[in-house]
């Protein structure tokens, strides 16, 4: 039967696509290898995957800080470029993509795409001592030892968040928390940190569900929480669609109970929009802008000043600025890139930079055992949604301080 | 199961029902699997999300034009890829479905390039909210189970009383014989990726307004329609719905029951069970030649 054998023919052709796109991949490159007399930064990014949709935030602060870096007469008399490749957040991709900017003249690292991609691109970092920094990455796990002499985070963590949200749930007198976190590796991986941290400050977690990250419904997972009746509900997602359809639902079944949120959500102006009219008022998410911190606000009208759709404010963008002057810093220091060594000496004696992002007292230091640049939780500011789906005051009840 | 878990399982339902029976037309009228149905849906959605949200477009005629697109590059897959590689294969369906699942990562690509890399917020076209009991019916939930009803009463009738609907069934049943016999097959078998390039559209655009469309979603969409026609079979018109109902029933059931990690395995248990016993479906097609 000619349809019969086309069902299994399809069977087996389908486990074949499905394993295509596991693997799927995207590997493109722009700008090109500019040799001659410049300082290169080459640079990790996603513009295919599922770390495209911050990414690209991050990559025009990058430009935009390299600009004006140029235009101020470049770093150590040489005028300062940039290479990218693009691994669509595959991380078996990532190694070689950063090998592929180093061997293009790459004189540092940005890796400006998923967690998960900074963790794979580590162990290249390490081979070639070359400075890697990974801009807005939360996972400890990227700058843990050994072998992690010259890569670097901005922070604050995942630990920090846990830490934070800790305190806040727990000055709001929350006892009974409920965990909905995407299954990707990235969140996943934070999981246990955010909720150790939250149990360890005496909460109790009364439900913990996942969510596929492509999710087309979530109500059996709403359902589900709703009958663990908690007073508090932490939701954990790269943001996006998914992040939309849990906000919508909880928003729908259980609108009394208060919501967090990790700093996807507070980042993605597209998300906003995928929520319904007033589905986000009241969650509190784990933001990095604070209206008071004078360096946002010039960073603001600088990006705005930029246009384009990528020009709105958010925390990836202030952190992409920021660690293009942390570079520039340390290359300051070191007097040029021709010595590896002496450019990630240079870079652990940064201390107290004063970030573009976070509350106005927040700074970053790195050292020989410091690789997380953040001098405490103060690089966050716990902020609310307002009912029109924005982000709005921050959070009256608690603040994370240094 | 709480009733709002019913209202998931009908929305999810009608919208695999959808995609499938776009499946079904082609499975008949071509017999390849067009993989790509998902990837269409959400070409279609994301141009119609894209003209709305940044356009200011008006919904209907972004829609419109979203669907039209999608039923354009179904028709362009068989005229342009499919066609060529059938003849030159001798009717073999590998090298079709592997050229098709190319498509289906090439749109997906594609629409990133065009649209962005962001989900595009969709538009509901009604935009009411209605209770019932403790459960919350959406207008576009209505709007979903009317057109799906709608589109699988149209093309059982189309099938049963029109010369192309009787056509298809008999190129599907055996393509040589039909073709001896003086059917049109290549326009039949056109006409069989155009409708399926309808439905994908009209589904994608309609589903769309839940939580928004991106250019990732088009494989996840493939794969629950695939999933109900290989559940429901080709031997009713209204088997890929039957398909597409069990299968959303499954997947909303064993997540409220035992967490999401069972959904997958249940669900392709299910699937497997379906291949290794019963692989044309609840529903099996009685002539053949």
């Amino acid at each position: 039967m000619k349809s019969l054998q086309t069902f299994r023919r399809a069977a087996v052709i389908t486990v074949a696509a499905l394993a295509l796109a596991a693997c799927g991949s995207d590997d493109e490159k722009s700008g090109s290898d500019p040799g001659g007399d410049t300082i290169v930064l080459g640079m990790v990014t996603d513009t295919s995957g599922g770390a495209a949709g911050y990414a690209s935030y991050t990559s025009v602060a990058i430009d935009l800080a390299i600009k004006e870096i140029n235009a101020a007469g470049g770093l150590a008399g040489k005028q300062v470029s940039l290479i990218t490749e693009s691994d669509g957040s595959d991380t078996t991709q990532t190694p070689t993509l950063t090998r592929r900017l180093i061997e293009n003249g790459a004189d540092v690292i940005l890796l400006n795409s998923g967690s998960a991609s900074a963790i794979a691109a580590k162990g290249v970092c390490v081979e070639e001592k070359i400075l890697c920094v990974a801009p807005t990455n939360l996972s400890a796990d990227i700058i843990k030892p050994p072998d992690n002499d010259n890569i670097y985070i901005l922070g604050p963590t995942s630990a920090g968040i846990g830490e934070s949200f800790a305190a806040g749930m727990k000055k709001a007198g929350y006892s009974k928390l409920a965990v909905i976190a995407d299954d990707v590796p990235t969140i996943q991986g934070y999981v246990p940190v955010l909720v150790g941290a939250i149990t360890g400050a005496g909460l109790t977690s009364v439900a913990e569900e996942k969510v596929p990250a492509d999710a087309a419904d979530v109500s059996a997972q709403i359902a589900r929480v709703k009958e663990a009746a908690p007073d508090v509900i932490l939701v954990m997602s790269l943001g996006g669609q998914t992040e939309a359809l849990v906000q919508n639902a909880l928003h729908q079944q259980l609108p009394d109970v208060q919501r967090f949120s990790l700093a996807s959500i507070g980042n993605q102006p597209t998300t906003w929009a995928l929520a319904d009219p007033g589905a986000l008022e009241g969650l509190v998410y784990a933001g990095s802008i604070d209206p008071g911190n004078p360096r946002t606000t010039e960073f603001a009208a600088k990006l705005a000043a930029v246009g384009g759709d990528k020009s709105a404010l958010t925390a990836y963008g202030t952190q992409g600025y920021d660690s293009v002057y942390l570079v520039a810093e340390a290359i300051k220091k070191a007097g040029g890139v021709a010595d590896k060594s002496k450019l990630n000496e240079t870079f652990q004696q940064i201390s107290g930079y004063q970030a573009h992002y976070g509350q106005s007292d927040f700074t970053m230091s790195f050292g020989p055992d410091k690789h997380v640049g953040s001098d405490g939780n103060c690089g966050l500011v716990l902020a609310q949604f307002g009912a029109d789906n924005k982000p709005g005051a921050p959070w009256s009840v608690y603040q994370p301080t240094c | 199961m709480p009733v709002q878990l019913w209202v998931s399982v009908v929305e999810l339902g009608c919208f695999a029902g959808l995609i499938a029976l776009g499946f079904f037309l082609v499975l008949r009228g071509a017999d390849v699997f067009m993989f790509a149905l998902g990837p269409l849906a959400m070409f279609g959605a994301m141009f119609g999300a894209f003209q709305v949200s940044r356009n200011g477009w008006p919904l209907p005629i972004a829609a419109l034009i979203g669907v039209a697109i999608a039923v354009a590059l179904s028709g362009l897959t068989e005229l342009l890829i499919v066609r060529p590689i059938h003849r030159r294969t001798g009717g073999q369906e590998n090298p079709s479905i592997v050229a098709i699942v190319a498509i289906l990562f090439a749109l997906e690509q594609l629409a990133g390039t065009l649209f962005g890399r962001t989900p595009l917020p969709g538009t509901p076209f009604w935009s009411a909210q209605f209770r019932w009991g403790e459960a919350v019916i959406s207008g576009q939930s209505i709007v979903l189970v009317a057109v799906t009803v709608l589109a699988f009463a149209g093309v059982a009738l189309w099938l049963r009383r029109s010369a192309n609907g009787r056509m298809l069934r008999a190129v599907g049943d055996n393509e040589h014989a039909a073709r001896t016999l003086g059917v049109p097959v290549d326009r039949i078998r056109l006409i069989a990726f155009c409708l399926a390039g309808l439905l994908a559209g009209v589904a994608g655009s309609l589903f769309a307004a839940k939580a928004g469309v991106s250019f990732t979603s088009g494989l996840q969409w493939t794969l629950v329609g695939f999933l109900a026609v290989i559940v429901g079979g080709l031997g009713n018109v209204w088997a890929p719905l039957v398909g597409a109902v069990l299968v959303a029933t499954l997947q909303t059931w064993s997540v409220f029951e035992f967490g999401h990690a069972m959904r997958d395995y249940l669900t392709f248990a299910v699937a497997f069970l379906f291949f290794a016993f019963r692989p044309k479906g609840i529903f099996q097609t009685k002539v053949r030649i």
